[in-house]
């Protein structure tokens, strides 16, 4: 097993029905933070001094990085049209355009942490030999993409959140890992 | 990413952006394959699985007359 991962990722978006998309190229390393849902639990104080817990049910996960967009297509330079509408209104024609709109599209965001440096997507196969990590959440919303200019240079903080159970209860949030001794099979679509 | 429609089955995907993107040949059959398209390349992926030709050679042979043959040692 490798001691830590370090240095460098990977991480794919893809709205719901569309490709995936990497999106490394454009996010600073040290913003990247995967805010896991806590499963905390309260405590009923008993009469005879003993405690009952109670369980708090999975909070929501939150991913946020900041990225430098330099416009807003959907083929990993921009996340404006992903924020504002639906896949299905993307423009695709120069000059671009999107105006809000009270739609919004599900995505599925993968991040993935590998040794071999020839895997080019978060949702590629990590070939035996290898060894890699990677976190997989479903249906998540863009919930944030706020813009800042502070620092003389455009930056964008953006923000998915998933809920860990769909509305029947199947999980979406999921870890995988491999330590060389099989491979880490490439993702299928998201449909 | 430009999409060009080459007919009822098949597209041809050219990634013409600066970032890697995943296509998927056949989508959401159990055939799917992941098509990885970095920068500059391209790919005709199909959308759904053309009928399938018969060859010549089964036309014949489904035009053969079938013939009993006995065979005693």
């Amino acid at each position: 097993m490798v001691d830590a991962w370090s240095e460098w990722g990977l991480l794919a978006i893809a709205a719901k029905g569309q490709s995936d998309v990497e999106y490394s190229g454009r996010i600073a390393t040290d913003s990247l933070d995967i805010d896991t849902g806590d499963k905390d639990f309260d405590i009923i104080n008993l009469l005879n001094g003993g405690r009952l817990e109670k369980p708090t049910p999975e909070a929501e996960t939150v991913i946020t990085f900041d990225a430098y967009f330099p416009d807003i297509d959907t083929g990993g330079s921009g996340i404006l049209q992903l924020f504002h509408t639906t896949s299905a209104n993307w423009d695709s024609t120069q000059p671009l355009e999107v105006t809000n709109s009270r739609n919004r599209d599900q995505f599925r965001v993968v991040i993935l942490w590998t040794d071999d440096t020839s895997v080019t997507s978060a949702t590629a196969q990590v070939p035996s030999g290898s060894k890699g990590l990677r976190l997989i959440i479903t249906d998540a919303r863009l919930i944030s993409a706020k813009m800042s200019f502070g620092d003389g240079i455009l930056k964008t903080t953006v923000k998915f959140k998933v809920a860990p159970f769909s509305r029947t209860g199947t999980g979406n949030i999921k870890w995988q890992s491999t330590d060389g001794s099989a491979a880490l099979e490439a993702l299928s679509s998201y449909s | 990413m430009k999409v060009e429609v080459l007919d009822e089955y098949r597209q041809k995907i050219i990634n013409d952006g600066e970032d890697t993107i995943t296509v998927y040949d056949l989508r959401g059959t159990p055939e799917e394959k992941p098509i990885i398209l970095n920068p500059g390349d391209e790919a005709v992926i199909y959308i759904k699985k053309p009928p399938e030709k018969k060859s010549k050679k089964s036309e014949k042979s489904e035009n053969r007359e079938e013939v009993d043959i006995n065979i005693s040692v």
